[in-house]
């Protein structure tokens, strides 16, 4: 004879108490499990449309990559076939001018006679449109010196000169009237000039004709005056730098070749040079387009990254929300089990206290009472648990949002190890008061 | 082999203490069956508990073997008590869910008696509850219930068996034959202390004490047959 076999043949005797009590359990289990089961299968559900967000985006990102590549390639293409029909600008400058000061510094030393820019226009030249004769010096103001950071670029210009055999074109560049003065960005911001007002430049008033806005380029930090104003201060009447021929259109393959044959001809020593080529400006096309693809490709990325993060966000506060909501329903289904398990576990009790004297007359001791009821509580546990377990992850599959039902070791093994230890706290006290009890008051009663 | 010293024993009541045993000494040897009487209330019932370890006295002291049984623990206590004697009641008080086999080995649940099935097996043949041993108490006889009771007392073969009106709820026919078995212990040197109403019951003991508001008034041994018995006074 064991308590184990006590306790057995006890509860095969009042199923009832048994019965209820492991129901309680179940249910108590049950319901912890169908969280824990909601839980996995959210985010069973959550790894899925992460998984979905991430493809999505992923095929849309290919898409705008091939997208974008495809229309860059165009845009190169595009650019390159316009610019082929466009004209190209070159400049005609004294053989004797230092052509890397000139163009990196913006000063010119050396003259050409103003005549050649008259020969050009008399000349039947069918390669140039556009003839603009100047001079060039790069700077300090003399009397804004303390104002301004840096040199200014001073041009004079007399406007476009027009063509004797051709029809006039609409001009890319007006003169500046004598007397008058065009002002960068840069020198008129800090100077606080407003149109109408009187500088003096080289000892000489003028007043200023045009403020120019921004332009980004080194026409922020230059001034325009007329170029026989400009002569004057320079001291080189007759005389100009340089003839910008600007959209010049020729036939063949090296156009620059061309040009420089029809010039020479005309101008003698004289240099020709190409103000911007074509391939510097298809390389800006090809880099701007290039710059826009991956703008285009950075923003489809950010929001790719977006729409995953939201996914994310989002499961994750219905997770919480699931979780949090599931911990204060455990906990009060947790406290009323141990209650009802407690309450049962003492009416089990007072309906065995007979028994319990009788035990303890023939000699059982105290400690193997407690354990009589005890063990009852843990056995309640384990099929309570192993019964919650089952209908908790049944019902948890059916109601979460994966679907499907998956053996969840970890949470059984919980449930199963620490579900006997709860039910033996429960049912502590009354084990507790049936020990305690007096066998000759029972005795004696009974 | 039960010597009760000077034993006194009061309960709490709703206006004074209700003495239960005043000075009751009495020893049952080896061999010995005393029978104890008294009307209701005398304090029977207590002064049984008391001998056997149960009801811890208010003053004197309990020998059993020779050793004072409230000077030890109340778990040394328990584990001498399931060495060394027995109970037996009148209400049987059998363990409802255990069948006969089972209430019977019970009694080995606080201690370890060898090849106690065999024994139990044999000791219900003898009280002729073999073929019940699968049965609960309550598909048992009164008579069947009260053997029952005896075998678990028995089991264990305890040197002192405590009877409670075992035979209250008995018929003549069981009633002789529970005292039969209690005689057969004596007869195999045991020693019984009964607490009984019944005169058959009495008639079977050697001695016999009176009990009244919790005091011998009287005691008689008697030397021979039970139906030719001769009283000694006692103090």
């Amino acid at each position: 004879m064991s308590i184990w076999r006590l306790v057995t043949r006890e509860i095969r005797y009042r199923p009832a108490n048994f019965c209820l009590a492991v129901l309680s359990v179940s249910i108590a289990v049950g319901c912890v499990v169908a969280q824990v089961a909601i839980l996995h299968s959210h985010d069973r559900r959550t790894e899925e449309l992460v998984a979905a967000a991430v493809e999505r985006t992923e095929k849309e990102k290919e898409r705008v990559e091939k997208e974008t590549a495809e229309k860059v390639k165009k845009y190169e293409d595009a650019v390159r076939k316009n610019m082929r029909n466009l004209g190209f600008n070159v400049l005609v400058l004294s053989e004797k001018e230092d052509v890397h000061r000139a163009v990196v510094e913006h000063t010119f030393t050396a003259f050409i006679p103003e005549e050649y820019v008259d020969k050009l226009a008399n000349s039947k030249i069918a390669t140039i449109n556009h003839l603009l004769p100047m001079i060039q010096r790069k700077m300090d103001w003399p009397e804004m010196k303390d104002r301004l950071s840096s040199p200014v670029i001073v041009v004079g210009i007399r406007g476009e000169v027009p063509f004797k055999y051709k029809n006039p074109k609409k001009p890319l560049l007006q003169r500046v009237p004598p007397g008058k003065m065009v002002v960068g960005y840069r020198i008129h911001t800090p100077l606080k000039l407003a149109e109408g007002d009187t500088v003096t430049f080289m000892g000489r008033p003028f007043t200023v004709h045009k403020l120019n806005p921004p332009t980004d380029v080194h026409d922020d930090g230059t001034i325009w005056i007329n170029l026989e104003d400009a002569q004057q201060l320079f001291g080189c009447d007759g005389k100009i730098n340089a003839i910008q021929a600007l959209e010049c259109n020729c036939a063949s393959v090296d156009r620059l070749a061309e040009i420089r044959e029809e010039i020479a001809a005309l101008l003698p020593n004289t240099q020709v040079l190409e103000l911007r080529s074509k391939a510097l400006a298809r390389a800006e096309a090809r880099k701007m387009a290039k710059k826009t693809g991956e703008e285009r490709l950075r923003d489809v990325s950010l929001w790719a990254e977006n729409q995953v993060q939201q996914v994310k966000d989002l499961r994750q506060a219905q997770r919480d929300e699931k979780r949090e909501v599931g911990f204060w329903l455990g906990v009060c289904i947790l406290l009323g089990c141990i209650s009802w398990l407690a309450i049962l576990t003492f009416a089990n009790v007072r309906e065995r206290s007979l028994e319990i004297g009788i035990l303890r007359a023939l000699g059982v001791r105290t400690a193997d009472v407690f354990w009589l009821f005890l063990g009852k509580a843990a056995l309640i546990g384990l099929v309570g648990s192993l019964l919650g377990f089952i209908v908790g992850t049944l019902v948890g599959n059916a109601i979460g949002e994966g679907g499907g039902s998956r053996l969840d070791t970890v949470t059984l093994l919980s449930v199963v190890l620490a579900t006997p230890v709860i039910c033996c706290v429960a049912g502590w006290l009354p084990a507790r008061f049936a020990a305690r009890q007096d066998p000759a008051v029972i005795l004696r009663e009974g | 082999m039960l010597e009760i010293h000077h034993l006194r024993k009061c309960y709490a009541g709703p206006q004074r203490e209700i003495v239960a045993l005043d000075d009751v000494s009495l020893t049952v040897k080896a061999g010995e069956f005393c029978a104890v009487q008294g009307p209701s209330g005398c304090g029977k019932t207590t002064l049984l508990l008391s001998a056997g370890g149960l009801l811890q006295p208010d003053q004197g002291e309990v020998l059993i073997n020779g050793e004072d049984v409230y000077a030890f623990s109340p778990d040394k206590r328990a584990a001498f008590r399931a060495a060394n004697v027995g109970f037996v009641f009148q209400q049987f008080h059998l363990v409802p869910y255990l069948n006969v086999l089972e209430n019977v080995l019970a009694s080995t649940l606080p201690l370890a008696v060898p090849d106690a099935e065999q024994r139990a097996m044999r000791l219900l043949e003898r009280l002729g509850l073999a073929d019940r041993r699968e049965h609960v108490p309550a598909e048992l006889s009164t008579g069947e219930r009260q053997r029952t009771a005896l075998a678990r007392a028995l089991l264990h073969e305890p040197k002192l068996l405590l009877a409670d009106e075992p035979t209250g709820n008995l018929d003549a026919d069981n009633a002789a034959a529970v005292l039969g078995y209690l005689r057969e212990f004596v007869d195999h040197g045991g020693a019984v202390l009964l607490v009984t109403h019944d005169p058959r019951a009495a008639a079977e003991a050697g001695t016999i004490i009176h009990l009244r508001n919790g005091r011998i008034v009287d005691s008689a041994t008697i030397s021979s047959t039970p139906s030719s018995p001769q009283t000694s006074e006692s103090g």
